[in-house]
């Protein structure tokens, strides 16, 4: 096998990891659009309690809430969604190259939607009471169906990078697309955008002037119903923890204490807000005040912040499943990596490589960038310091030389034995502050025995991860030539 | 490659190229208008608030003006929305070129969505009641504001796409932290598509107040003054232009479709001069000259962005890219891309006519968009 990786320039975030900047614009644009979608079928449903003449509020209602959706969701929401892509390729090039390769015609169908659901939802705004309670019916249909379905296609393409299915033996675009965490995703996630936009809808209620309590309650309480989806909340949640694969379960389960942590947060505020929901509001034994709505809403918004973090954590290894690891690095690339070197071809400088005392030092650093980058950071969130701080040098060469074993999240190192003699050197000169003079352990006589000790730790490891593969052990040629399809090597080099 | 674009290349590559083609027309067409309406917007309350400031207090907006403003967040996520599409197809293109030149801008290239959203939302200011009828800075101090911010976005786009184009400095731009592209193409390069964004408002705006002769007129002087521009700035860019480059404009690559351009801009300024020599009175202006004026700045269009990728070739080989193409165009979804095209496009027409019909049957009050 010959390189073919394509090498793109890589920045560091400073102190942040690469994954907090990624989860919280994700966090942030995930709520903003199931507000939408959840937002568009309240709407609906009010619409409908107006022209059945049910609820004399509901018209006025709309006008404030449609508003809202607007400024909120137009805005923010279509612009974090193009800043998602945008920030994604700032943090894995590669990664969305092989989505938009696999899947892009279903891409294309959701923008047919966001079409449709811009233009739908402006003349509904625009002109909305200008129209028969038919015509404005038929605008929001079509508005929230369009926001739906841009749900419905993004959800298949998101949940086939965690559980990719059959995908992996026939390399069929709709295997992909219908994956085993496809359905349970989508009834969540339509229920979480119900919940949201209940939620969201409270507080709205909340700041409409000239309603009394009497009203307002009548308003909060049609809202409410909303929120009655919540009950199937856990029962989807079950569902969606069954068909994980059986490793991400684990890091659920204590294996990954972040993760079990972010996953025990979402949980809880969901069961907060069900609670309140159920008690409360679909009993109708509680007033909810704009103080009580916002505190909601913010709860929903970390069990949206828990709930993304858990999705995007449990794929580790992977970012996509048995396809491409967290560092974009291809499974069956990495017994070439191991000889050829993971940066041998990369063509960017370092930019700091002045500070760097030794070359030795400098091919650590690249390997750095290259390989632990997008997790780790040198010193800051997730930093190595703070990881290998207590290794000796030693522990640092066999931990590294046997990542997949020490964390099973974590992917099987990738490099030659002197990249990760590099990488152990760079590591410790960091712990050690930087300091300006450092010796080259290449430059020692018994080097080529220290190399060889190295060689036999990565050839005892393996190269495979500690996630099994689909069927066990070793990949049938035929899997790998699918796969390779996908994340293979013909992507254009600079 | 010595064939027009895209009949020489391999199936997979022509259709995706088209795809892009067609997809960054709709979108360059809502684009002109946000840029350009954003920018005659700024000017007319600045030009309202110095004439406030002398003889003229209280002078009224202008309709062409109400009607740019009235519109304008509306055409920007439109602008927004259509523009997904040809940031997927140029992905798939040109991937590595795209993506390389996103992350050497860094946060140069990400500040346009902070950019963007400011905005946005300053659009929405504009339309307020406590700008509209605040202090005389207010109003051209927003305006200008959300142009600045749509400029910003324009010329980060232009140097994203020239260091695209420059493969040989990428490690070296790469290395020195640069987040500031310089190139000899830029301004006249920014200078032609910014100026140039003045007849796609034209075209759009002068179907928007059609009944009013003398906002046609001005839209006229505007369509034409700037397409004078936007060929001084194209001349300047063709003359920085690499060797290479300026063969494939002028040669069988690309050479029927500058004539396109060429032509379409022809039409579109016999069409405008005819508008401003037949517009009097009060009779609302033909439908004829404005459906030419429609054709020809399509033309004008894809003739351009089929020269723009006639330069681009000169710089990325392509023939490295057809299996790459060939292996993309595997991918499932085509028909059902196309049978969703369809169900989506006939119901943004149903939107179109539910407003129509429901306008046509209530009596009109002011929209508040």
């Amino acid at each position: 096998m010959t390189s073919s990786m394509p090498f793109y320039p890589t920045h560091d975030f400073g102190p942040l990891m690469k994954g907090l900047i990624i989860g919280g614009l994700g966090i942030f644009h995930v709520f903003l659009a199931q507000f939408a979608i959840g937002g568009g079928w309240l709407m609906c449903y009010f619409q409908w309690l107006a022209q059945s003449k049910r609820e004399p509020l509901a018209r006025r209602f709309l006008d404030g809430f449609f508003r809202v959706l607007v400024l909120i969701s137009f805005v923010l929401g279509a612009l974090t969604g193009v800043g998602m892509w945008f920030t994604t390729i700032q943090i894995s090039a590669r990664t969305i190259g092989v989505m938009i390769d696999q899947f892009h015609w279903l891409w294309a169908i959701e923008w047919t939607f966001f079409c449709l659901e811009i233009v739908a939802g402006y003349a509904f705004y625009r002109y909305g009471h200008q129209l028969t309670d038919r015509a404005r019916m038929t605008l929001l249909l079509l508005y929230a169906s369009a926001a739906w379905m841009s749900l419905f296609w993004i959800n298949g393409i998101i949940s086939w990078q965690l559980t990719p299915g059959r995908w992996t033996t026939t390399g069929s675009v709709w295997d992909g697309f219908f994956n085993p965490s496809f359905w349970s995703s989508l009834f969540f996630r339509t229920i979480a955008a119900f919940t949201i936009a209940a939620m969201a809808a409270m507080v709205v209620i909340n700041t409409m002037p000239d309603l009394d309590r009497a009203a307002r309650t009548r308003l909060i309480n049609r809202a409410a119903h909303f929120l009655a989806g919540i009950v199937l909340m856990p029962l989807l949640g079950a569902w969606f923890f069954i068909v994980l694969p059986h490793d991400s379960r684990q890091w659920l389960s204590g294996g990954s204490v972040a993760m079990t942590m972010f996953f025990a947060m979402a949980v809880g505020c969901s069961v907060l807000i069900g609670g309140y929901a159920l008690l409360g509001l679909l009993k109708q034994k509680l007033y909810i005040n704009g103080a009580t709505a916002t505190l909601l809403l913010l709860l929903g918004f970390v069990a949206t912040a828990g709930g993304e973090f858990v999705r995007e954590g449990v794929r580790k290894p992977f970012t996509i499943r048995h396809q491409l690891y967290s560092n974009a690095i291809r499974p069956d690339h990495v017994a070439h990596l191991r000889q050829h070197g993971s940066v041998t071809d990369d063509p960017y400088p370092l930019r700091n490589a002045a500070s760097l005392p030794t070359a030795q030092l400098q091919l650590g650093a690249k390997v750095f960038r290259l390989q632990c980058l997008i997790c780790h950071t040198p010193d800051g969130v997730n930093g190595l310091t703070h990881l290998t701080g207590s290794w000796t040098l030693d522990m640092k060469r066999q931990n590294i030389a046997r990542l997949q074993r020490l964390k099973p999240f974590m992917p099987p190192f990738a490099g030659s034995p002197d990249e990760l003699e590099a990488i152990a050197q760079w590591i410790s000169w960091t712990n050690a502050g930087r300091p300006s003079q450092w010796g080259d352990t290449t430059l020692d006589a018994d080097y080529p025995a220290l190399r060889e000790q190295l060689r036999t730790w990565l050839d005892e490891v393996g190269v495979q991860p500690m996630s099994p593969n689909p069927g066990g052990g070793e990949q049938s040629p035929a899997v790998r030539i699918s796969r390779a399809k996908w994340t293979g090597g013909a992507e254009e080099t600079p | 490659m010595n064939t027009l674009l895209p009949f020489g290349l391999p199936w997979p590559t022509a259709m995706y190229l088209t795809l892009y083609i067609v997809t960054l027309v709709i979108h360059v067409l809502l684009m002109n208008y946000v840029l350009a309406a954003c920018g005659c917007v700024a000017w007319g309350t600045m030009r309202r608030a110095v004439r406030a400031a002398t003889e003229h207090a209280g002078e009224p907006m202008p309709p062409l003006e109400a009607t740019l403003r009235d519109w304008l967040p509306f055409a920007l996520g439109a602008a927004i929305t259509a523009g997904v599409a040809p940031l997927l197809f140029v992905q798939l293109l040109y991937k590595t070129h795209f993506y390389t030149a996103n992350l050497l801008l860094f946060h140069r290239w990400m500040s346009l969505l902070p950019a963007l959203i400011v905005g946005f939302y300053l659009l929405y200011v504009l339309k307020t009641r406590a700008v509209g009828n605040g202090p005389w800075w207010a109003a051209p101090l927003v305006a200008t504001g959300a142009f600045l911010c749509f400029g910003y976005t324009a010329w980060a786009w232009t140097e994203n796409h020239l260091l695209s184009l420059n493969a040989p400095i990428w490690p070296a731009f790469h290395g020195a932290r640069s987040m500031w592209y310089r190139d000899p193409l830029l301004l006249p390069r920014l200078g032609m598509w910014t100026l140039g964004a003045l007849p796609g408002l034209a075209v759009i705006a002068g179907w928007q107040v059609r009944q009013n002769n003398r906002a046609t007129r001005t839209l006229a002087i505007v369509a034409i003054v700037g397409m004078l521009l936007a060929g001084g700035c194209a001349w300047s860019h063709h003359a920085a232009l690499p060797t290479a480059a300026q063969h494939n404009v002028t040669g069988t690559l690309a050479r029927p479709w500058l004539m396109a351009a060429l032509i379409g801009a022809a039409a579109q300024a016999a069409a405008w001069l005819w508008l401003i020599k037949s517009s009097t009175g009060t009779t609302p202006v033909s439908r004829t000259p404005l459906t030419v004026i429609t054709v020809g700045w399509i033309a004008m269009a894809l003739g351009m962005t089929m020269v723009r990728e006639a330069i681009r070739l000169s710089a990325i080989d392509i023939t490295r890219l057809y299996d790459e193409h060939a292996r993309l165009a595997q991918a499932g979804g085509l028909p059902w891309f196309l049978l969703f095209f369809v169900i989506s496009a006939a119901a943004i027409v149903w939107c179109v006519r539910l407003v129509r019909l429901g306008r046509a049957a209530t009596p009109v009050s002011s929209g508040n968009c």
